[in-house]
């Protein structure tokens, strides 16, 4: 017998995890691991069959032991072969809105200097279609982004005409406040075919308190009239909403859900807040600490399940998320938790004067005046000299988690990833310091708990994971059972 | 496949042919006459399956004379070989939805469950497989299985078989039976992907999840990770492929982490099956060694079966009595035994779900759950 290389952590008194490369997972009494690092476990012990089974030891046959791990390996890491498929572009940073957490310091709806104008739009959407990717989403963002309608009319119009020659999956979705979106605009999204991904922090006393006008008025009644409009000519299922857990909330997350499951959403991403713009100044009025977060994170994720077991499905989108990369050996494409970091990888953002930045992030510093992340122009440089520079080769190379200090070594790597441009803000060191850093600290929390779930195997709850994780409806995962 | 004894005249070599009852056919290649009694001039037939035979007509041609009974199952479009030595076997049953056809007895595995154990290969069965492809004329519900022994260890045989049938019936819905090994051959993976009919479902025996087990399972050594490499292989050319894992008291205890390791390597299989003993040939003579009872691992199954279907993978049970898994379960369990050897206890009788049962092997004879129980 021979060992295969592994991180491994104590979990609880009894057991230690250990996680390989291919994604695989195992829990281990003491005695067990004893002798598995002694290289002296007998096929007759305990722990043997499963370690081997998951390729945490091996016989004889090293060679076609690799080839199953790295299927396993190159499946996981499946999202760099598409390169970018998500194109956001700040079609303004105006904004009538003027919430306590914004990221992007939006300027006040008179300033059109900072929209996009149409010949800048055009370059950006032909920079766009340069992607390998055969899939591209393009997401307007702002500022409001319908504020400069013109603009992201034409966008999507030349967007399409552009991609006759191309041929590739094309979508489109707008994240708009939805405070004053009009008929006319909604009628448009309907007949192109763009996605709304809106924001909702909850009932009208949350909503209120986080997202208000310029003038300090709350917004939840212009957006739940506009909510209801847009689901009516757009279709249910086309109306996303994300929201941004404050001081205010974190606490009353029960009625977020309640919220978002009477308003007939089929999920929530329970999304913390991001230490940029606002969020970082209003720290003191908004923010929580990572233990309040995960705590109340886990509550709402039990009552969740709950809700799923009554009969209603609703999906908690980050749990989802991960549990996907623990107990499948399948990739999956979310921004923001890759290694090497997806931004830039798989998602680029456009600003207004037609400047590229790996995420919103990078832009945000470029506008304190650290261009760190400036990738070029589309105006003046050509799609290699942008995708092909030395940012995203800077970024990729310094936001691998399987060489990077002390993530390297850590139980949950193969699933979670790297934030390097939060890193960058945090510390002024694109690899960050781990020990301090309340995105490493929330995640690692976040596993524990879900490994605990997935520890106690309970049927109940495994079964809405399985659910959410293979899109399947939860009745199908149990009609045999309940048959019984 | 079924087969009866008769007494035979004029049979030198073994004669095929579709049986007919119409003793007057303009056009009598391929046919074998069935009749209770010839009453007409036989010439021309490839042979003639009689229960009273009248040499005034019948002088020359290749007889067998069985019993009325035997007589009276045979029907038109069933394929039969009559031998010198009187035996008559079906080898296309036209009442059965699926058929099978035997390619070779030899085989590069050596299962201590078999229910056919190897033999060495008779060049002779390649004829007929090519026989019964030329003279079957199949509805679009019937399919094909392709068994052996091995078959795909025949590499150029074996190819020319499955390119026969792409040209004769390229709709026909065809299974093959398989331990998967030759496939770790790309080069050979990738011929036979060409060579195919398009609806075809390559069936892999996998019956466990670590190599030493199923090295010892099927009685060879190297086994386990070749048949792993042959299904990557059938993977990269996006073949149709369905895992069969035949329980035994070898593997029993460790189905769940079997149908684990299948979503997390394989999850580009079509379907998976858990398939109850078949207690004849090695099966019987090895039972101590390999006999488990369905209903002791019953707990077991349904975790297994729960992995897949949570996963989305097509799950069935096959070979194993509804009485002996969980009632869960029976969603999942299929009528799976060939006709021609199936049966049920008579106890079954008074059973309120035997019509959605598999039953039983006839073969396996008197090797059964002992807790067998009207539901």
């Amino acid at each position: 017998m021979h060992t295969l290389p592994f991180q491994f952590s104590r979990f609880d008194d009894d057991h230690l995890l250990l996680v390989n490369e291919s994604g695989e997972h195992i829990f281990l009494d003491e005695r067990s691991f004893e002798k598995l690092i002694q290289n002296n476990l007998n096929h007759n012990d305990e722990g043997y069959h499963s370690l081997k089974s998951r390729h945490f030891i091996y016989s004889d046959n090293l060679e076609e032991t690799i080839e199953l791990i790295s299927a396993k390996y190159r499946s996981r890491k499946r999202f760099l072969s598409d390169f970018t498929t998500l194109h956001m572009m700040v079609l303004t940073l105006r904004c009538c809105n003027d919430c306590v957490y914004c990221q992007v310091s939006a300027e006040n709806e008179e300033a059109s200097e900072f929209d996009m104008s149409i010949e800048t739009v055009e370059q950006v959407i032909d920079i766009i279609f340069c992607s390998p990717s055969q899939v591209v989403k393009i997401e307007f963002q702002g500022g409001e982004p319908t504020l400069n309608w013109n603009t992201l009319r034409h966008a999507v119009i030349y967007a399409k005409a552009v991609n006759k020659r191309y041929q590739k999956v094309l979508d489109f979705v707008v994240c708009t406040n939805l405070v004053t979106v009009t008929e006319e605009q909604l009628y448009f999204f309907k007949d192109h075919k763009v996605n709304i991904s809106t924001s909702l922090d909850g009932p009208k006393h949350l909503h209120d308190k986080n997202r208000v006008l310029k003038n300090g008025k709350g917004t939840y009644d212009a957006f739940i009239k506009n909510l209801c409009l847009a689901r009516n000519i757009l279709g249910a299922d086309q109306v996303n909403a994300l929201m941004t857990t404050t001081s205010d909330s974190v606490c009353k997350l029960e009625e977020v859900i309640d919220e978002y499951i009477k308003l007939g959403f089929n999920g929530v991403f329970i999304r913390p807040l991001n230490p940029y713009g606002l969020a970082v100044k209003n720290e003191e009025n908004i923010g929580y600490s990572i233990e309040e977060f995960v705590d109340n994170y886990e509550k709402a994720l039990n009552l969740i399940i709950n809700i799923n077991l009554k009969g209603r499905r609703f999906v908690e989108f980050y749990a989802r998320l991960l549990l996907t990369r623990i107990l499948t050996p399948f990739s999956t494409g979310f921004v923001d938790l890759q290694s090497p970091s997806g931004a830039g990888i798989s998602g680029a953002i456009y600003d207004h004067n037609g400047d590229v930045y790996p995420a919103d992030e990078g832009r945000m510093l470029a506008r304190m005046g650290d261009k760190r992340f400036y990738m070029g122009n589309v105006a003046k440089d050509s799609y290699e000299k942008i995708f092909a520079g030395t940012v995203i080769r800077d970024m990729a190379e310094h936001s691998c988690l399987e060489i990077m200090p002390y993530c390297e070594e850590c139980v949950y790597r193969t699933y979670c990833g790297s934030d390097p441009i939060r890193n960058y803000a945090e510390s002024r060191d694109v690899m960050g310091k781990r020990p301090e850093s309340r995105f490493c600290l929330r995640n690692k929390l976040i596993f524990d708990m879900l490994f605990r779930k997935i520890k106690r195997n309970n049927t109940d709850e495994m079964d809405v994971f399985w659910s959410w994780i293979s899109g399947q409806d939860l009745k199908a995962i149990r009609t045999a059972r309940e048959d019984a | 496949m079924r087969q009866f004894k008769g007494s035979s005249v004029n049979i030198a070599e073994s004669v095929i042919g579709l049986i007919t009852h119409n003793p007057i056919l303009f056009s009598r290649k391929n046919y074998i006459l069935v009749c209770e009694k010839t009453r007409f001039f036989t010439n021309g037939y490839e042979g003639v399956v009689t229960a009273r035979n009248n040499d005034i007509y019948n002088m020359f041609t290749p007889t067998l004379t069985v019993d009325v009974n035997s007589i009276k199952m045979l029907v038109d479009g069933d394929i039969i070989q009559i031998n010198s030595d009187g035996l008559l076997k079906v080898l296309w049953d036209k009442k059965s939805k699926s058929n099978a056809i035997l390619m070779t007895e030899s085989c590069n595995c050596n299962c201590r469950m078999c229910p056919q154990p190897p033999n060495k290969h008779n060049p002779d069965l390649i004829r007929i497989c090519k026989n019964i492809i030329n003279l079957i004329a199949p509805n679009p519900d019937e399919s094909l299985i392709i068994t052996g022994g091995e078959p795909t260890l025949l590499k150029d045989d074996f190819i020319e078989v499955i390119s026969l049938i792409k040209e004769k019936h390229p709709n026909l819905n065809c299974l093959l039976l398989t331990n998967g090994k030759s496939y770790a051959d790309f080069d050979f993976t990738k011929r036979f992907s060409g060579s195919r009919p398009q609806y075809f479902t390559t069936c892999v025996s996998l019956h466990s999840d670590v190599d030493e087990i199923h090295d010892d399972i099927v009685g060879s050594k190297g086994s386990f990770y070749k048949t792993l490499m042959g299904l990557y292989n059938l993977a990269r050319f996006s073949e149709k492929i369905e895992l069969r894992v035949v329980v035994s008291k070898l593997n029993a205890s460790h189905l769940e982490s079997i149908a684990e390791f299948i979503f997390r390597n394989l999850p580009f299989v079509y379907h998976c099956t858990f398939m109850g003993l078949e207690m004849t040939g090695y099966a019987s003579d090895n039972r101590d060694d390999i006999w488990a009872d369905p209903f002791d691992y019953r707990d077991e199954l349904s975790k297994a079966v729960s992995v897949l279907r949570r996963a989305n993978i097509n799950v069935s049970i096959y070979n194993t009595p509804l009485c002996l898994i969980d009632k869960s379960m029976w969603p999942f369990a299929k009528q799976s035994i060939s006709s021609w050897k199936n049966n049920y206890q008579s106890i079954c009788d008074s059973c309120s779900v035997r019509p959605d049962c598999c039953g039983f092997f006839t073969t396996s004879g008197t090797n059964y759950s002992k807790y067998i129980a009207p539901q």
